[in-house]
């Protein structure tokens, strides 16, 4: 098991965003997080990256536990997470971000390497190394996140959404590139409003509502399940 | 004619000291979110050391000044550390604290200089820098201005060259993303606190041989330092620098040429008027979400 | 008289105010516990001190209490003071308000009231105009450093030694009589009323009276952080004389002179820490600066007139203690003290009224530089100022030495109307 939460709550203020939330993924594995606004996706992520605190569960990461760790040491220990809205540092160059992802590291050499297989994945972020980031588009801007999280050498990816706002070229594009990271062995938990791409790309898929999980299973069985048809592929 | 040459050059050396008084507290605010009220006194604290030590102890100015910006960068360390890092995400907290200490070393520098007419210490570069005969800079104040740039192109340096920099920029930029880059928040802050601490103990040793020193000579240099970070945009170095030379011009021309009252009107009118028209300052950007 | 710079910040915090009260009250808590020796058949009178110990203007205040403490030793240790048949011991009661206008209401109501003193000394300004109602009415003998506090309606409000700043005048009429030549002059000074332009009002005056015309007068605030633009401007005039009408800020103007260049000569009302002023410029350079206070270790204080007992052993005394912190009020408090027990012994009582009474009753009061009159009806409606001679003092060779006595009371005599007209273009009250 690579990362685990058992039964995790998490409230904001005195109000529960999740309430006793359990999740597991696989080594090498490819799980997506789907649900509608407030289910408690984005809390789930921020929570595993020790932006936020769980007032009750564990949560565990190659058997160490995360719960009681600051973002930084979580982030060492292997789980990158390209945040919502892409946050890239827009006044900074796009290889000073990437560089930023490498903060934590030392080998020059691995980060150089590193480096050169995000410009594979991403050619237009080689031609735009020195622009500053605010000068991209938003799928470029999408891909310099992702390319930022990779230069940690991650073991896990938390993705959360990252189709947002995208146009579907790009959303493809993009759709492609994580399946190649995950083809690597990179493990990958992605968190998506547009729930048909995110259960056509994953293996496994958890239907989060009101802060629970609510189904869980084989992303191709859960495309075919009438509730997730309903309310979330718009079938 | 003269005069207005004259204007020209005692504009630069105002202006170097106005950038570094505003570039500690625009550090600061970007990494930390602090409002540090005391970044004036702590100017005052660098002038006091330097007044202590080699005035009153005879140790030598540059070992004087050297002692200052560790002291001063010492204190700032201690601020972070036990008034700023509790109060993290209250802004008002921060400040509130930030306050109490503006008391605290006021109320240190009477016991350590007493009353009595503000300290004085003796120029270590006496003479003058005679260009013209009505083109004079005092040697000391070459002496300042040229260590105060230096300072500011070794930050520059520091902010855009190294990993360490782009850090604290991805701090004031966005904290949370650092986070998730791995990058420690407390040690960021202690970085920039570290930095801006050094450099009001410099600005305050540069000051010490050419200014009054006493123990409310900081309101002076938290009031520029304000008008200057706002004209130059909240959290913007670059844009802290230019407006610190902007308003260095501005304030010595209508000093000479009308009075030091209209100068001092004229740059809170600025300020004002920026903070209508462009809140995000001549070189700020918006708050990226 | 001078002032340090004030903040706009420090009137609405007031921390230093809060600490120095807190620090007060625990010196009076834990003095308060202590058994008190009595000398049998000793009586004690308290003189009270209104005035800032803390805060910006500390240093007009501080040194004051410091030098009265001094004299009422050296009165104790001599037996005390003989009035009306008692022996008294002086004891000195010291307020702290900060320049705080409130405070010092507080203050005075605290010293009369609590500790029962026959005199308030205080420094002057808004602080003293605050408590004049209250004062008044308990008709409370009252002192100030600044005459200018002087009302009609101020009966009980004395100023018998500072005469701020009237002094000035001396210090141009001996100027110009050496140099005939001197044509022209500018003035710097702060913008407050209090100080600044009463100051640059009685320079104007005094130019004017000299002959010598005023080119420019350059008030400046308090938030002067670099006095090149200034002095800038100012030397672009050409002036013979360069006057500094209030010194909190002579240091770095000097200095500035001296940089750029300024060749003329240089009129001050005061140089407190002279030495750091050569220090930073040259020996060579203030050669010859005029201006109106003293070091009390000169030699032209001995003897004669001066109604100052061995200021040599004074300044001694003050300096091994307090070295540092001498400004000239560390002299001007004291004075008042002795007029008051020359007043008192005249009255034979320490009661307030009776004292102002014999004071007043006084032709020629022992003002510190020689006998004085009492004066200011002309300008601020009540003759409750003592003005009579005062030094002018220039630096010789690295010292202030005082050059002659010369009479302010003769001087605003004569040109009264000169220094009325002034005051008025400054939009200061006069009667």
């Amino acid at each position: 098991m690579l990362l685990s939460l058992q039964d995790v709550h998490v409230h904001y203020n005195k109000i529960a965003a999740l309430q006793g939330i359990s999740i597991e993924v696989e080594e090498g594995d490819f799980v997506t997080l789907i649900g509608s606004n407030g289910a408690g996706k984005s809390t789930t992520l921020r929570t595993i990256s020790g932006l936020e605190r769980p007032s009750a569960g564990e949560i565990r990461f190659k058997n160490q536990s995360l719960t009681r760790l600051p973002p930084d040491r979580i982030l060492k220990l292997g789980v990158a997470q390209v945040p919502e809205g892409r946050r890239v540092f827009k006044d900074l160059t796009v290889l000073e971000n990437l560089h930023l992802g490498a903060f934590t590291r030392g080998d020059q050499a691995a980060i150089k390497s590193d480096l050169e297989s995000v410009f594979g994945h991403f050619p237009r972020l080689l031609e735009r190394s020195q622009q500053l980031a605010q000068t991209l588009s938003g799928g470029e801007q999408q891909m310099l996140s992702i390319g930022r999280a990779l230069m940690s050498d991650p073991i896990l990816l938390l993705l959360d959404e990252p189709s947002l706002g995208l146009a579907p070229i790009v959303v493809e594009e993009i759709a492609k590139i994580l399946l190649e990271i995950n083809k690597r062995g990179v493990a990958i938990v992605l968190v998506e409003q547009n729930a048909e791409l995110a259960l056509d790309l994953a293996k496994r898929g958890y239907v989060l509502e009101t802060g629970n999980v609510a189904l869980q299973g084989e992303a191709s069985s859960l495309a075919r399940n009438e509730h997730v048809k309903t309310a979330y592929l718009g079938i | 004619m003269e005069l207005f040459f004259q204007s020209v050059i005692n504009s630069f050396i105002q202006g170097g000291f106005f950038a570094l008084w505003a570039v500690g507290l625009v550090l600061v605010f970007g990494v930390m979110g602090v409002v540090n009220f005391a970044h004036g006194e702590l100017v005052m604290v660098g002038a006091y050391t330097v007044w202590v030590l080699h005035s009153q102890y005879g140790i030598g100015y540059i070992p004087a000044l050297c002692i200052a910006v560790l002291l001063v960068m010492f204190i700032g360390l201690l601020m972070e550390r036990f008034l700023f890092r509790p109060k993290q995400g209250d802004p008002l907290g921060g400040l509130i604290n930030s306050i109490g200490v503006l008391f605290i070393l006021q109320v240190a520098a009477l016991v350590v200089g007493g009353t009595g007419p503000a300290k004085q210490v003796a120029p270590p570069f006496p003479g003058t820098l005679i260009i013209q005969e009505f083109l004079r800079i005092p040697n000391q104040r070459l002496f300042s201005i040229a260590v105060a740039v230096a300072a500011l192109l070794l930050l520059w340096f520091f902010l855009t060259k190294t990993k360490l920099g782009w850090s604290l920029r991805a701090v004031a930029l966005d904290r949370e993303a650092a986070a998730l880059q791995g990058i420690n928040i407390n040690r960021t802050s202690m970085i920039a606190i570290g930095v801006s601490g050094a450099l009001a103990g410099l600005a305050g040793a540069l000051m010490a041989p050419i200014s009054n020193i006493y123990p409310t000579m900081g309101h002076n240099v938290i009031i520029t330092a304000f008008i200057v970070t706002i004209v130059g945009g909240i959290g913007s170095l670059s844009g802290a620098v230019l407006a610190a030379v902007l308003y260095a011009f501005l304030h010595t021309f209508v000093t000479a040429y009308f009075s030091g009252t209209i100068a001092t009107m004229c740059g809170l009118l600025i300020m004002v008027l920026v903070l209508i028209v462009k809140p995000t300052g001549i070189m700020g950007q918006k708050v990226s979400e | 008289m001078r002032k340090t710079p004030k903040s706009v910040f420090e009137r609405k915090f007031g921390r230093r105010r809060f600490l120095g009260t807190t620090l007060a009250g625990v010196g009076a808590a834990l003095t308060a516990g202590m058994p008190r020796i009595s000398l049998a058949d000793t009586k004690t009178v308290k003189i009270g001190m209104n005035i800032p110990m803390t805060g910006d203007y500390a240093p007009w205040g501080l040194p004051g209490l410091y030098g009265s403490e001094i004299v009422a030793n050296n009165l104790n240790a001599a037996g005390g003071v003989k009035i009306g048949g008692d022996t008294y011991m002086i004891e000195m009661a010291a307020y702290d308000h900060g320049y705080d206008t409130e405070k010092s209401v507080q203050g005075f109501k605290k010293l009369v009231l609590e500790d029962d003193v026959k005199m308030v000394m205080m420094l002057g300004g808004s602080t003293v105009a605050s408590i004049v109602p209250w004062a008044m009415r308990k008709k409370m003998l009252t002192t100030t450093l600044l005459p200018s506090d002087i009302t009609p309606d101020t009966p009980y409000l004395v100023a018998t030694c500072e005469s701020h700043p009237l002094y000035n005048v001396t210090g141009v009429e001996w100027l110009a009589e050496k140099n005939p030549d001197l044509k022209t002059a500018v003035i710097i000074t702060t913008n407050d009323i209090e100080y600044g332009k009463q100051s640059a009002a009685t320079y104007k005056a005094a130019f004017e009276v000299a002959g010598i015309e005023v080119l420019d007068t350059n008030f400046h605030g308090f938030d002067v952080v670099d006095f090149a633009p200034i002095v800038s401007s100012l030397l672009a005039k050409k002036p013979d004389v360069f006057c500094m009408a209030t010194d909190v800020y002579t240091t770095p103007i000097v200095e500035q002179l001296f940089h750029q260049g300024y060749k003329g000569k240089i009129v001050s009302c005061t140089l407190d820490g002279y030495q750091d002023v050569i220090a930073k410029t040259s020996k060579e350079f203030v050669e010859g600066l005029v201006f109106q206070f003293p070091d009390f270790d000169d030699p032209k204080l001995v003897g004669g007139k001066i109604n100052f007992p061995d200021p040599g052993g004074f300044d001694a005394s003050f300096n091994k203690d307090h070295a540092g912190e001498w400004s000239a009020v560390a002299w001007e408090y004291p004075s008042i003290l002795l007029n008051w027990v020359e007043a008192a012994q005249a009255a034979g009582s320490i009661e307030p009224t009776a004292v102002l009474e014999a004071m007043k009753a006084n032709d020629s009061p022992a003002h510190t530089f020689g006998p004085g009159k009492w004066w200011g009806a002309e300008l601020w409606g009540l003759d409750n100022a003592v003005i009579g001679d005062w030094p002018v003092v220039a630096i010789n060779d690295g010292r202030a030495r005082i050059q002659e006595f010369r009479s302010v009371y003769t001087w605003c005599q004569t040109n009264v109307a000169e220094l009325s007209k002034q005051m008025k273009d400054l939009d200061l009250r006069i009667a």
